[in-house]
């Protein structure tokens, strides 16, 4: 199968599930009902269609896409194939700053607060990466994940402090949790640009994987495209996370199950791993909603669990797959 | 066509060769000799761009090689390194084909001539026919092939090449030297080659560039400066030389 009809059968189909994820849920609607609804924009299905079951799944479709990009940009740019949309610590520092609001009872401030934490992480992993040498990929990722082992702790010390019937909230939140989540027209425009970035500048992206050295002979303005790279996989990252909460695995796992069905080019890569990472997501929440229903499951629980078998079956059916 | 006037190259703090001036024109073939460690590999970064010198410009085409952009500058002098990241998930003829990039106009950035170079090239290597492999799943030396193609389809009018003859066998060797010589004779192009095998420098060469240990450096026509005298300095190992038919070759004694 080439590339293209591959990201178009992998668009359609992931378009298609989350729509039937529409249909699942404590209230299952029918697939006529759906439609019905949908075409009288009237009842008790449609208010739950449209308040409820469609941002979420819209939510969860971008939060995937965008992790799922943002961990396909950094293993990339880091040419390190553990990189995840987390490996700098901008979940830890959105973390931080939520937590925070929390402790201190200021709810309002939640989203704010996670994103002044992130930022900071931002510019202070990328400031330390510069400083005396030139940054380069082993640079980033030790001071990233330095960054982030600090930041953890500082975590840590505020569960432990924390009163415990705010704890349960914030474990939530640090696993991942869409339930409060809602979908935001920037997080869309971010989706879409990153897309578009992908598919515009994937030829400079795959020279990218042949080492900055190679890449700059064959003429690419690798400094500049280091830069893009780094800004949009943080902004990705953290136009989840302050919504969403610290979504594990898919960033580090769907790019690489696109890669082993066979497509590497970032053009179709990046696509594909929005398409696929969107999917995921959305049937991951669909089943942490649903599952144990009125209970929710942190929908970063169900990532794992759907993500980890699926890359194990191809990692052993690749035998081939070496570093 | 490659102008360096007064150029240091330095690594650290510590000037490997001081004050180096040559000038290399279209239809020269350079081998660039040396022992290990003496600069061999960041002179011929500093020549094709990817690093800059502290002072004292190259001039390509007379015109200083930082105006040039990125892309403009990697279809006048393309080097293909002694090492890459081995990250390249895609095909054989996809990575062949990377070589393209600065030539590469519009969104899809395949146009036809691309294509045509990409299969001379591949051809050329003698590697058609794993075009549709994985690049990952060649052995050493078809990777090195592949590698050499996807410099001959960035076609630039100045190749440099830091050991390419690494893993090649005895007939890859020869070609691959044999097609340089060619190409720089009749296709107006030029070549600077870092090279270890003096036997084989002496026959395909027209120009050598000896970077000594103590940081000077001899340039010239092959005929002139490469004597046994000067490749026993070199190496700081003794070279006898032998005449074998009309080929001077160089025999190192104990």
């Amino acid at each position: 199968m080439s590339q293209q009809s591959a990201l178009v059968s992998v668009a359609l189909m992931s378009i298609l599930i989350s729509l039937a994820c529409v249909g699942f849920g404590s209230v299952s609607i029918p697939i006529d009902m759906l439609f019905k609804s949908i075409r009288e924009t009237e009842g008790v299905h449609w208010t739950v269609v449209s308040q409820l079951r469609f941002p979420r799944v819209l939510v969860a479709f971008m939060s995937g896409a965008l992790l799922a990009m943002s961990g396909c940009l950094l293993q990339t740019l880091l040419r390190n194939p553990l990189a995840d949309p987390y490996i700098f610590g901008i979940s830890s520092g959105a973390s931080l700053g939520v937590l925070s609001a929390l402790v201190f009872a200021v709810p309002v401030f939640s989203v704010a607060l996670g994103f002044v934490g992130a930022g900071l992480v931002i510019i202070l992993v990328a400031f330390i990466a510069h400083r005396g040498a030139d940054w380069n990929p082993y640079r980033l990722i030790l001071t990233g994940v330095m960054v982030s082992a600090g930041l953890n702790a500082l975590i840590s010390l505020i569960l432990v402090l924390s009163p415990p019937n705010m704890m349960k909230g914030m474990i939530f939140w640090m696993m991942g949790d869409l339930t409060y989540a809602e979908p935001r027209s920037w997080a869309g425009v971010l989706m879409i640009l990153i897309i578009l970035f992908g598919v515009i500048f994937g030829r400079a992206l795959d020279a990218m994987s042949l080492g900055s050295e190679r890449a700059l002979a064959m003429g690419v303005s690798v400094k500049r495209l280091e830069y893009v790279v780094y800004l949009l996989a943080s902004f990705a990252a953290v136009a989840v996370v302050v919504e969403g909460g610290a979504i594990g695995f898919v960033g580090l796992v769907v790019p690489h199950i696109i890669r082993m069905t066979g497509v590497w080019c970032h053009r179709y890569l990046i696509p594909m791993s929005a398409f696929a990472g969107g999917a995921l997501v959305v049937v991951a929440d669909t089943m942490a909603r649903s599952l144990w229903a009125p209970l929710q499951l942190p929908v970063g629980v169900m990532t794992a669990l759907i993500g980890v078998p699926i890359l194990i079956y191809l990692l052993n059916k690749r035998s081939d797959v070496t570093s | 066509m490659l102008q360096v006037k007064n150029l240091d190259v330095i690594v650290g703090q510590k000037v490997l060769v001081g004050d180096l001036s040559f000038n290399v024109e279209l239809g020269q073939n350079w081998a660039i000799l040396g022992a290990n460690g003496t600069g061999k590999t960041s002179l011929v970064r500093l020549l094709s761009g990817i690093t800059k010198p502290n002072q004292n410009d190259i001039l390509v085409n007379e015109i200083s090689m930082s105006a040039y952009s990125k892309k403009s500058l990697a279809k006048e002098v393309g080097l293909l390194p002694q090492f890459e990241e081995q990250n390249y998930w895609g095909l054989v003829g996809e990575y062949v084909g990377l070589g393209r990039f600065a030539h590469a106009v519009g969104l899809w950035g395949q146009s036809e001539s691309d294509q045509l170079m990409t299969s001379k090239s591949l051809e050329n290597f003698e590697i058609e026919h794993l075009s549709h492999r994985e690049y990952r799943g060649l052995s050493g030396g078809e990777r090195q092939r592949a590698r050499l193609a996807s410099l001959m389809a960035q076609d630039p009018k100045i190749f440099l090449w830091d050991e390419p003859l690494e893993n090649l066998d005895y007939s890859g060797q020869m070609k691959f030297l044999s097609w340089i010589s060619k190409i720089v004779r009749t296709n107006n192009k030029a070549s600077m080659m870092v090279i270890h095998d003096i036997n084989l420098a002496s026959r395909f060469f027209t120009h050598t560039l000896m970077v000594f240990k103590d940081g000077t450096y001899l340039s010239g026509v092959c005929a002139e400066i490469m004597t046994s005298e000067n490749l026993s300095g070199l190496y700081g190992t003794r070279f006898d030389q032998v005449l074998h038919g009309e080929a001077k070759l160089f025999v190192p004694s104990r």
